[in-house]
Protein backbone atom coordinates (compact mmCIF):
# COMPACT_ATOMS: atom_id res chain seq x y z
CA UNK A 1 0.00 0.00 0.00
CA UNK A 2 3.08 2.59 0.65
CA UNK A 3 4.84 1.33 -2.16
CA UNK A 4 1.05 2.28 -3.94
CA UNK A 5 0.99 5.33 -2.66
CA UNK A 6 5.17 6.45 -3.51
CA UNK A 7 3.92 5.92 -7.17
CA UNK A 8 1.34 7.68 -7.19
CA UNK A 9 2.95 10.86 -5.91
CA UNK A 10 5.69 9.80 -8.15
CA UNK A 11 3.47 9.72 -11.25
CA UNK A 12 1.26 12.71 -10.14
CA UNK A 13 4.31 15.16 -9.49
CA UNK A 14 6.17 13.91 -12.46
CA UNK A 15 2.54 14.99 -14.45
CA UNK A 16 2.58 18.22 -12.75
CA UNK A 17 6.18 19.10 -13.05
CA UNK A 18 5.49 22.33 -11.02
CA UNK A 19 3.85 24.30 -13.56
CA UNK A 20 0.97 26.93 -12.10
CA UNK A 21 -0.49 28.05 -14.55
CA UNK A 22 -4.37 28.19 -14.54
CA UNK A 23 -6.28 31.38 -15.37
CA UNK A 24 -7.79 32.51 -12.11
CA UNK A 25 -10.24 34.73 -13.21
CA UNK A 26 -11.76 32.82 -16.11
CA UNK A 27 -15.22 33.12 -17.32
CA UNK A 28 -17.46 30.62 -19.22
CA UNK A 29 -20.38 31.03 -21.09
CA UNK A 30 -23.59 29.06 -19.46
CA UNK A 31 -26.58 28.31 -21.19
CA UNK A 32 -29.56 29.76 -19.63
CA UNK A 33 -32.57 27.04 -19.38
CA UNK A 34 -35.53 27.05 -18.74
CA UNK A 35 -37.35 30.48 -19.66
CA UNK A 36 -39.62 28.74 -22.08
CA UNK A 37 -43.60 28.65 -22.44
CA UNK A 38 -45.94 26.40 -24.75
CA UNK A 39 -49.24 27.74 -24.84
CA UNK A 40 -52.11 25.60 -26.12
CA UNK A 41 -54.61 26.94 -28.86
CA UNK A 42 -57.67 25.32 -27.76
CA UNK A 43 -59.45 23.45 -30.89
CA UNK A 44 -62.97 24.94 -31.93
CA UNK A 45 -64.30 28.12 -32.96
CA UNK A 46 -62.63 30.27 -30.14
CA UNK A 47 -59.61 31.67 -32.56
CA UNK A 48 -57.81 33.89 -29.61
CA UNK A 49 -55.37 31.95 -27.29
CA UNK A 50 -53.63 33.13 -24.09
CA UNK A 51 -51.40 32.06 -21.32
CA UNK A 52 -48.46 32.41 -19.23
CA UNK A 53 -46.03 30.46 -17.25
CA UNK A 54 -43.94 31.18 -14.19
CA UNK A 55 -40.58 30.54 -14.37
CA UNK A 56 -38.67 30.72 -11.26
CA UNK A 57 -35.21 32.08 -10.74
CA UNK A 58 -34.45 28.62 -9.01
CA UNK A 59 -35.43 26.63 -11.96
CA UNK A 60 -33.97 29.07 -14.56
CA UNK A 61 -30.56 29.44 -12.41
CA UNK A 62 -29.79 25.79 -11.60
CA UNK A 63 -26.70 25.50 -14.14
CA UNK A 64 -24.65 23.26 -12.51
CA UNK A 65 -22.67 26.09 -11.78
CA UNK A 66 -22.24 27.26 -7.74
CA UNK A 67 -20.65 30.83 -9.39
CA UNK A 68 -22.78 32.88 -11.58
CA UNK A 69 -22.08 36.11 -12.52
CA UNK A 70 -25.35 37.70 -12.69
CA UNK A 71 -24.34 40.81 -14.31
CA UNK A 72 -23.12 39.49 -17.40
CA UNK A 73 -26.62 37.91 -18.42
CA UNK A 74 -26.82 37.71 -22.35
CA UNK A 75 -29.81 36.93 -23.81
CA UNK A 76 -29.24 36.59 -27.61
CA UNK A 77 -32.33 35.48 -29.22
CA UNK A 78 -35.81 34.11 -28.44
CA UNK A 79 -37.23 31.66 -30.62
CA UNK A 80 -41.03 31.56 -31.25
CA UNK A 81 -42.16 27.88 -33.43
CA UNK A 82 -45.77 26.74 -33.19
CA UNK A 83 -46.48 22.41 -32.70
CA UNK A 84 -49.32 21.00 -35.21
CA UNK A 85 -50.73 21.16 -38.33
CA UNK A 86 -52.67 24.10 -39.42
CA UNK A 87 -53.41 26.11 -42.79
CA UNK A 88 -53.91 29.29 -41.33
CA UNK A 89 -51.62 32.64 -39.90
CA UNK A 90 -50.74 33.36 -36.67
CA UNK A 91 -50.02 36.52 -35.18
CA UNK A 92 -49.33 37.54 -30.73
CA UNK A 93 -47.46 39.06 -28.70
CA UNK A 94 -45.07 37.72 -25.67
CA UNK A 95 -44.73 39.30 -22.49
CA UNK A 96 -42.22 38.99 -19.79
CA UNK A 97 -43.20 40.41 -16.27
CA UNK A 98 -45.68 42.08 -18.20
CA UNK A 99 -43.73 44.15 -20.62
CA UNK A 100 -43.86 43.16 -24.00
CA UNK A 101 -40.86 41.48 -25.49
CA UNK A 102 -41.64 40.73 -28.99
CA UNK A 103 -44.91 40.21 -31.27
CA UNK A 104 -45.21 38.34 -33.96
CA UNK A 105 -47.48 37.58 -37.45
CA UNK A 106 -47.07 34.50 -40.23
CA UNK A 107 -48.21 31.68 -41.38
CA UNK A 108 -48.43 28.58 -39.31
CA UNK A 109 -46.50 26.75 -41.29
CA UNK A 110 -43.73 29.33 -41.30
CA UNK A 111 -43.15 29.27 -38.15
CA UNK A 112 -43.15 25.19 -37.91
CA UNK A 113 -39.94 25.92 -38.38
CA UNK A 114 -38.68 28.07 -34.52
CA UNK A 115 -38.29 31.70 -35.96
CA UNK A 116 -35.51 33.70 -34.42
CA UNK A 117 -36.03 36.95 -32.93
CA UNK A 118 -32.99 38.04 -34.46
CA UNK A 119 -32.74 37.21 -38.17
CA UNK A 120 -36.93 36.35 -38.71
CA UNK A 121 -39.12 38.99 -40.59
CA UNK A 122 -42.12 37.53 -38.96
CA UNK A 123 -40.83 38.33 -35.26
CA UNK A 124 -40.66 42.12 -34.33
CA UNK A 125 -38.81 43.15 -30.90
CA UNK A 126 -39.54 45.32 -28.47
CA UNK A 127 -36.22 46.79 -26.67
CA UNK A 128 -37.59 47.71 -23.46
CA UNK A 129 -39.33 44.14 -23.09
CA UNK A 130 -35.43 42.79 -23.41
CA UNK A 131 -34.39 45.20 -21.17
CA UNK A 132 -37.03 43.93 -18.67
CA UNK A 133 -36.01 40.19 -19.47
CA UNK A 134 -32.34 41.18 -18.33
CA UNK A 135 -32.95 42.89 -15.55
CA UNK A 136 -35.05 40.33 -13.98
CA UNK A 137 -32.55 38.11 -14.62
CA UNK A 138 -29.57 40.24 -13.29
CA UNK A 139 -31.67 40.43 -9.81
CA UNK A 140 -32.40 36.90 -9.78
CA UNK A 141 -36.18 37.50 -9.89
CA UNK A 142 -39.34 34.94 -10.86
CA UNK A 143 -40.18 35.19 -14.65
CA UNK A 144 -43.53 34.96 -16.30
CA UNK A 145 -43.48 34.72 -19.75
CA UNK A 146 -46.63 35.24 -21.56
CA UNK A 147 -48.01 34.39 -25.03
CA UNK A 148 -51.06 35.49 -26.22
CA UNK A 149 -52.77 36.01 -29.85
CA UNK A 150 -54.99 34.82 -32.61
CA UNK A 151 -54.84 32.50 -35.56
CA UNK A 152 -56.82 33.15 -38.90
CA UNK A 153 -59.51 30.68 -39.05
CA UNK A 154 -61.80 28.78 -37.46
CA UNK A 155 -62.33 25.75 -36.73
CA UNK A 156 -59.11 24.95 -34.73
CA UNK A 157 -58.09 21.71 -35.59
CA UNK A 158 -56.81 20.04 -32.22
CA UNK A 159 -53.26 19.65 -30.92
CA UNK A 160 -51.86 23.07 -31.95
CA UNK A 161 -49.33 25.34 -29.55
CA UNK A 162 -47.17 28.00 -30.10
CA UNK A 163 -43.64 27.72 -27.89
CA UNK A 164 -41.61 30.24 -26.97
CA UNK A 165 -37.79 29.48 -25.50
CA UNK A 166 -35.72 32.27 -24.60
CA UNK A 167 -31.76 31.32 -25.36
CA UNK A 168 -29.47 33.17 -23.10
CA UNK A 169 -26.11 32.69 -21.75
CA UNK A 170 -24.60 33.91 -18.11
CA UNK A 171 -20.73 33.75 -17.32
CA UNK A 172 -19.89 30.90 -14.59
CA UNK A 173 -16.66 30.52 -12.68
CA UNK A 174 -15.31 27.76 -11.77
CA UNK B 1 -12.61 20.98 2.42
CA UNK B 2 -14.23 19.35 -0.99
CA UNK B 3 -13.53 23.12 -2.42
CA UNK B 4 -9.93 23.13 -0.95
CA UNK B 5 -9.07 20.03 -2.35
CA UNK B 6 -9.92 20.26 -5.75
CA UNK B 7 -7.91 24.01 -5.34
CA UNK B 8 -5.23 22.22 -4.66
CA UNK B 9 -5.59 20.02 -7.45
CA UNK B 10 -6.38 22.99 -9.87
CA UNK B 11 -3.18 24.72 -8.64
CA UNK B 12 -1.31 21.70 -9.00
CA UNK B 13 -0.23 21.82 -12.71
CA UNK B 14 -1.22 21.68 -16.15
CA UNK B 15 -1.55 18.01 -16.10
CA UNK B 16 -2.88 16.96 -13.03
CA UNK B 17 -5.44 20.26 -13.72
CA UNK B 18 -5.93 18.37 -16.85
CA UNK B 19 -6.79 15.10 -15.23
CA UNK B 20 -9.17 16.62 -12.71
CA UNK B 21 -10.97 19.22 -14.68
CA UNK B 22 -11.31 17.58 -17.66
CA UNK B 23 -12.86 14.21 -16.53
CA UNK B 24 -14.02 14.72 -12.72
CA UNK B 25 -16.32 11.70 -11.30
CA UNK B 26 -17.23 8.50 -13.58
CA UNK B 27 -20.54 9.48 -12.07
CA UNK B 28 -20.66 13.30 -11.51
CA UNK B 29 -20.41 15.78 -14.07
CA UNK B 30 -16.98 16.90 -14.54
CA UNK B 31 -16.62 21.13 -14.87
CA UNK B 32 -14.90 20.68 -17.85
CA UNK B 33 -17.97 18.35 -19.02
CA UNK B 34 -20.36 21.46 -18.13
CA UNK B 35 -18.15 24.08 -20.03
CA UNK B 36 -18.14 21.63 -23.15
CA UNK B 37 -22.18 20.51 -23.22
CA UNK B 38 -22.78 24.33 -23.41
CA UNK B 39 -21.46 24.48 -26.74
CA UNK B 40 -22.45 23.00 -30.07
CA UNK B 41 -19.91 20.41 -31.47
CA UNK B 42 -18.42 22.77 -33.77
CA UNK B 43 -17.44 25.28 -31.07
CA UNK B 44 -16.60 22.16 -28.83
CA UNK B 45 -14.29 21.02 -31.24
CA UNK B 46 -12.09 24.38 -31.82
CA UNK B 47 -12.46 25.01 -27.79
CA UNK B 48 -10.47 21.06 -27.34
CA UNK B 49 -8.64 21.02 -30.32
CA UNK B 50 -5.25 22.50 -28.42
CA UNK B 51 -5.45 19.31 -26.08
CA UNK B 52 -5.81 17.18 -28.85
CA UNK B 53 -2.94 18.47 -30.81
CA UNK B 54 -0.60 18.35 -27.58
CA UNK B 55 -1.77 15.42 -25.55
CA UNK B 56 -0.99 13.95 -29.28
CA UNK B 57 2.44 14.85 -29.56
CA UNK B 58 3.53 14.50 -25.93
CA UNK B 59 2.14 10.52 -26.09
CA UNK B 60 3.73 9.71 -29.33
CA UNK B 61 6.96 11.14 -28.07
CA UNK B 62 9.93 9.17 -26.22
CA UNK B 63 10.00 6.06 -28.41
CA UNK B 64 13.06 5.91 -29.11
CA UNK B 65 17.12 7.49 -27.63
CA UNK B 66 19.37 4.53 -29.20
CA UNK B 67 18.87 2.65 -32.44
CA UNK B 68 21.39 0.05 -31.36
CA UNK B 69 19.48 -3.14 -30.75
CA UNK B 70 21.36 -6.24 -29.84
CA UNK B 71 20.18 -9.44 -31.84
CA UNK B 72 20.16 -11.54 -29.28
CA UNK B 73 20.36 -11.50 -25.15
CA UNK B 74 18.35 -10.41 -21.73
CA UNK B 75 17.69 -6.96 -21.72
CA UNK B 76 15.86 -4.77 -19.37
CA UNK B 77 15.49 -0.91 -18.89
CA UNK B 78 12.88 1.28 -17.18
CA UNK B 79 12.70 4.63 -18.22
CA UNK B 80 11.31 7.88 -17.01
CA UNK B 81 10.51 10.34 -20.09
CA UNK B 82 9.13 13.80 -19.72
CA UNK B 83 7.33 15.19 -22.70
CA UNK B 84 6.73 19.22 -23.22
CA UNK B 85 5.03 20.65 -26.18
CA UNK B 86 5.00 24.13 -26.62
CA UNK B 87 1.89 26.37 -27.06
CA UNK B 88 2.12 28.10 -29.98
CA UNK B 89 0.02 31.84 -30.11
CA UNK B 90 -1.70 29.79 -32.45
CA UNK B 91 -3.25 27.79 -30.43
CA UNK B 92 -4.89 30.23 -27.99
CA UNK B 93 -7.52 31.36 -30.33
CA UNK B 94 -10.20 29.74 -32.60
CA UNK B 95 -13.39 30.87 -34.74
CA UNK B 96 -16.15 29.57 -33.48
CA UNK B 97 -19.63 29.93 -34.82
CA UNK B 98 -21.97 32.53 -33.31
CA UNK B 99 -25.97 30.90 -33.42
CA UNK B 100 -26.51 32.91 -36.45
CA UNK B 101 -23.70 31.06 -38.35
CA UNK B 102 -21.31 34.12 -38.42
CA UNK B 103 -17.44 33.45 -37.48
CA UNK B 104 -16.56 34.90 -34.59
CA UNK B 105 -12.97 34.96 -32.73
CA UNK B 106 -12.82 33.52 -29.20
CA UNK B 107 -10.49 31.34 -26.77
CA UNK B 108 -9.38 27.64 -26.94
CA UNK B 109 -8.88 25.82 -23.74
CA UNK B 110 -5.68 27.55 -23.86
CA UNK B 111 -6.25 30.90 -24.52
CA UNK B 112 -7.29 33.80 -22.39
CA UNK B 113 -10.38 36.06 -22.58
CA UNK B 114 -13.24 34.63 -24.93
CA UNK B 115 -14.53 36.59 -27.64
CA UNK B 116 -18.00 38.06 -28.31
CA UNK B 117 -20.26 38.33 -31.19
CA UNK B 118 -22.53 41.31 -31.52
CA UNK B 119 -26.11 40.91 -31.91
CA UNK B 120 -27.10 41.95 -34.99
CA UNK B 121 -30.25 43.84 -33.43
CA UNK B 122 -28.25 45.83 -31.41
CA UNK B 123 -24.60 45.32 -31.83
CA UNK B 124 -23.73 47.61 -29.33
CA UNK B 125 -25.65 46.34 -26.97
CA UNK B 126 -23.56 43.70 -24.59
CA UNK B 127 -26.57 42.06 -23.14
CA UNK B 128 -27.84 41.17 -26.37
CA UNK B 129 -24.35 39.50 -26.97
CA UNK B 130 -23.34 35.62 -27.80
CA UNK B 131 -20.01 34.99 -26.23
CA UNK B 132 -17.24 32.13 -26.15
CA UNK B 133 -16.05 30.92 -23.10
CA UNK B 134 -12.04 32.16 -21.61
CA UNK B 135 -9.15 29.74 -21.99
CA UNK B 136 -8.82 27.14 -18.66
CA UNK B 137 -4.91 27.04 -18.86
CA UNK B 138 -2.55 29.98 -19.51
CA UNK B 139 0.67 27.73 -20.41
CA UNK B 140 3.55 27.94 -22.98
CA UNK B 141 4.12 24.66 -22.37
CA UNK B 142 2.68 21.96 -21.96
CA UNK B 143 3.93 18.60 -20.12
CA UNK B 144 3.31 14.99 -19.89
CA UNK B 145 5.61 12.13 -18.21
CA UNK B 146 5.20 8.27 -18.62
CA UNK B 147 7.30 5.50 -17.51
CA UNK B 148 8.21 3.20 -19.85
CA UNK B 149 9.56 -0.38 -20.00
CA UNK B 150 12.06 -2.14 -22.99
CA UNK B 151 12.04 -5.73 -22.87
CA UNK B 152 14.66 -7.23 -25.45
CA UNK B 153 15.90 -9.00 -27.91
CA UNK B 154 15.36 -11.37 -30.12
CA UNK B 155 16.36 -11.17 -33.69
CA UNK B 156 17.53 -7.83 -32.86
CA UNK B 157 13.86 -7.02 -31.75
CA UNK B 158 12.74 -5.08 -28.69
CA UNK B 159 9.03 -4.88 -26.73
CA UNK B 160 8.21 -1.46 -25.08
CA UNK B 161 5.62 -1.16 -22.94
CA UNK B 162 3.89 2.19 -20.88
CA UNK B 163 1.61 0.92 -18.21
CA UNK B 164 0.04 3.83 -15.56
CA UNK B 165 -3.30 2.73 -13.68
CA UNK B 166 -4.17 5.02 -11.47
CA UNK B 167 -7.46 4.15 -9.59
CA UNK B 168 -10.44 5.94 -9.31
CA UNK B 169 -9.79 8.59 -5.85
CA UNK B 170 -13.38 9.66 -4.85
CA UNK B 171 -12.22 11.77 -1.94
CA UNK B 172 -9.97 13.69 -4.70
CA UNK B 173 -13.16 13.52 -7.34
CA UNK B 174 -10.69 12.38 -9.64
CA UNK B 175 -11.71 9.51 -11.91
CA UNK B 176 -9.68 6.19 -13.29
CA UNK B 177 -7.38 7.07 -15.40
CA UNK B 178 -5.25 4.67 -17.41
CA UNK B 179 -1.99 5.16 -19.67
CA UNK B 180 -1.05 2.27 -21.89
CA UNK B 181 1.17 2.10 -24.47
CA UNK B 182 3.05 -0.68 -26.46
CA UNK B 183 5.57 -0.96 -29.21
CA UNK B 184 8.20 -3.26 -30.82
CA UNK B 185 11.79 -2.20 -32.37
CA UNK B 186 13.40 -4.09 -34.77
CA UNK B 187 17.02 -3.12 -35.63
CA UNK B 188 17.76 -2.48 -39.16
CA UNK B 189 21.34 -2.01 -39.01
CA UNK B 190 21.95 -5.77 -38.86
CA UNK B 191 20.93 -6.23 -42.59
CA UNK B 192 23.87 -3.68 -43.41
CA UNK B 193 27.06 -3.91 -42.38
CA UNK B 194 28.13 -1.07 -44.38
CA UNK B 195 26.47 1.52 -42.83
CA UNK B 196 27.99 3.55 -39.35
CA UNK B 197 24.86 4.23 -37.82
CA UNK B 198 22.96 2.08 -35.95
CA UNK B 199 19.51 2.14 -37.03
CA UNK B 200 16.09 0.46 -36.32
CA UNK B 201 12.51 0.89 -36.83
CA UNK B 202 9.59 0.64 -35.06
CA UNK B 203 5.62 0.86 -34.20
CA UNK B 204 4.27 2.21 -30.80
CA UNK B 205 0.43 2.42 -29.59
CA UNK B 206 -0.80 4.66 -26.83
CA UNK B 207 -3.74 5.07 -24.99
CA UNK B 208 -4.69 7.82 -22.33
CA UNK B 209 -7.85 7.35 -20.39
CA UNK B 210 -9.26 9.71 -18.29
CA UNK B 211 -12.85 8.50 -16.89
CA UNK B 212 -15.54 7.86 -19.62
CA UNK B 213 -15.43 11.21 -20.55
CA UNK B 214 -11.65 11.35 -22.36
CA UNK B 215 -9.89 8.93 -24.39
CA UNK B 216 -6.72 9.77 -26.41
CA UNK B 217 -5.63 7.44 -28.93
CA UNK B 218 -1.99 7.23 -31.18
CA UNK B 219 0.04 5.47 -32.94
CA UNK B 220 3.45 6.24 -34.63
CA UNK B 221 5.71 3.97 -37.10
CA UNK B 222 9.33 5.38 -37.21
CA UNK B 223 13.33 5.21 -38.25
CA UNK B 224 15.54 5.57 -35.95
CA UNK B 225 19.14 6.25 -36.58
CA UNK B 226 22.21 6.51 -33.96
CA UNK B 227 25.81 6.98 -33.41
CA UNK B 228 27.96 6.16 -30.05
CA UNK B 229 30.90 7.70 -29.43
CA UNK B 230 32.45 6.58 -26.08
CA UNK B 231 29.09 7.22 -23.56
CA UNK B 232 28.06 9.80 -25.77
CA UNK B 233 24.45 8.78 -27.83
CA UNK B 234 23.65 10.61 -30.90
CA UNK B 235 20.21 9.47 -32.09
CA UNK B 236 17.91 10.95 -34.49
CA UNK B 237 14.65 10.02 -36.33
CA UNK B 238 11.45 10.21 -38.73
CA UNK B 239 8.65 9.13 -37.23
CA UNK B 240 4.95 8.97 -39.14
CA UNK B 241 2.12 9.16 -36.38
CA UNK B 242 -1.65 9.78 -35.39
CA UNK B 243 -3.58 10.67 -32.74
CA UNK B 244 -7.27 11.23 -31.49
CA UNK B 245 -8.93 12.12 -28.87
CA UNK B 246 -12.09 11.21 -28.52
CA UNK B 247 -14.57 13.23 -25.99
CA UNK B 248 -17.81 11.73 -25.09
CA UNK B 249 -20.64 13.69 -23.26
CA UNK B 250 -24.10 14.53 -22.94
CA UNK B 251 -25.17 18.34 -24.70
CA UNK B 252 -27.40 20.68 -23.06
CA UNK B 253 -29.61 19.21 -24.98
CA UNK B 254 -29.36 15.89 -23.96
CA UNK B 255 -27.74 14.37 -27.11
CA UNK B 256 -25.84 11.92 -26.83
CA UNK B 257 -21.78 13.71 -28.51
CA UNK B 258 -19.10 11.90 -29.72
CA UNK B 259 -16.06 14.11 -31.12
CA UNK B 260 -13.29 12.66 -32.51
CA UNK B 261 -10.56 15.76 -32.91
CA UNK B 262 -7.14 14.31 -34.38
CA UNK B 263 -4.28 15.70 -33.71
CA UNK B 264 -2.25 18.08 -35.57
CA UNK B 265 1.22 16.28 -35.40
CA UNK B 266 1.64 13.96 -38.39
CA UNK B 267 5.14 13.98 -39.04
CA UNK B 268 8.12 14.41 -36.80
CA UNK B 269 11.79 14.95 -37.07
CA UNK B 270 14.01 13.93 -33.93
CA UNK B 271 17.13 15.41 -32.99
CA UNK B 272 18.55 14.36 -29.31
CA UNK B 273 21.38 12.86 -27.60
CA UNK B 274 22.34 10.40 -24.40
CA UNK B 275 24.53 9.62 -21.76
CA UNK B 276 25.29 5.89 -21.39
CA UNK B 277 26.78 6.00 -17.70
CA UNK B 278 26.82 2.32 -16.94
CA UNK B 279 23.18 1.31 -15.81
CA UNK B 280 22.26 5.31 -15.70
CA UNK B 281 20.84 6.33 -18.45
CA UNK B 282 20.70 10.17 -19.41
CA UNK B 283 18.95 11.55 -22.98
CA UNK B 284 17.15 14.50 -24.08
CA UNK B 285 16.03 15.24 -27.30
CA UNK B 286 13.96 17.91 -29.61
CA UNK B 287 10.62 17.32 -32.03
CA UNK B 288 10.03 18.90 -34.92
CA UNK B 289 6.53 19.09 -36.63
CA UNK B 290 3.47 20.46 -36.47
CA UNK B 291 4.58 21.13 -32.80
CA UNK B 292 7.83 21.73 -31.06
CA UNK B 293 8.11 19.37 -28.78
CA UNK B 294 10.55 18.44 -26.06
CA UNK B 295 11.62 15.07 -24.13
CA UNK B 296 13.53 14.55 -21.62
CA UNK B 297 14.27 11.28 -19.61
CA UNK B 298 16.19 9.25 -17.27
CA UNK B 299 16.93 5.67 -17.83
CA UNK B 300 18.04 2.85 -15.51
CA UNK B 301 19.12 -1.10 -16.99
CA UNK B 302 21.63 -3.05 -18.95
Amino acid sequence: MKAKAVVMLLLIGMMTMGFDCVNDDSLFSVNISGITGTYNVNPGNNTAYSGSVLVTADNYLDIGFDKVVLDKVRIYDILVSTVGTYGGNVSGTVQVNGVQILAYNGSWAAFNTPQSLVTSPLITRNAAGLTALVTAIRNKQNITLAAGGTVSQAPVPSGLAVKIEVLGQVDAEL
Amino acid sequence: MKERLQYVFVRGGVALFTLALLATGIRAESNFEKIIRQQNAENAKGYVQPIADIFGANMNAGFSRNAKLPASGFNFRLDIIGMAALVGSDQETYMATDPWGRKFQTATILGKKGGASPNPIDPANPALEYRGSDGIINTSIFPFAAPQVTIGHIYGTEAIIRYVPIPEISSANLPKITLFGAGVRHSLSQYFDAIPLDMAGGFMYNSFTVGEFITIKGWAIAAHASKELSILVLYGGIQYEKSTLTLTYKSTGGEDVNIDLEGSNVVRATLGAGLNLGILKIFADANFGALTSFTAGIGFGF
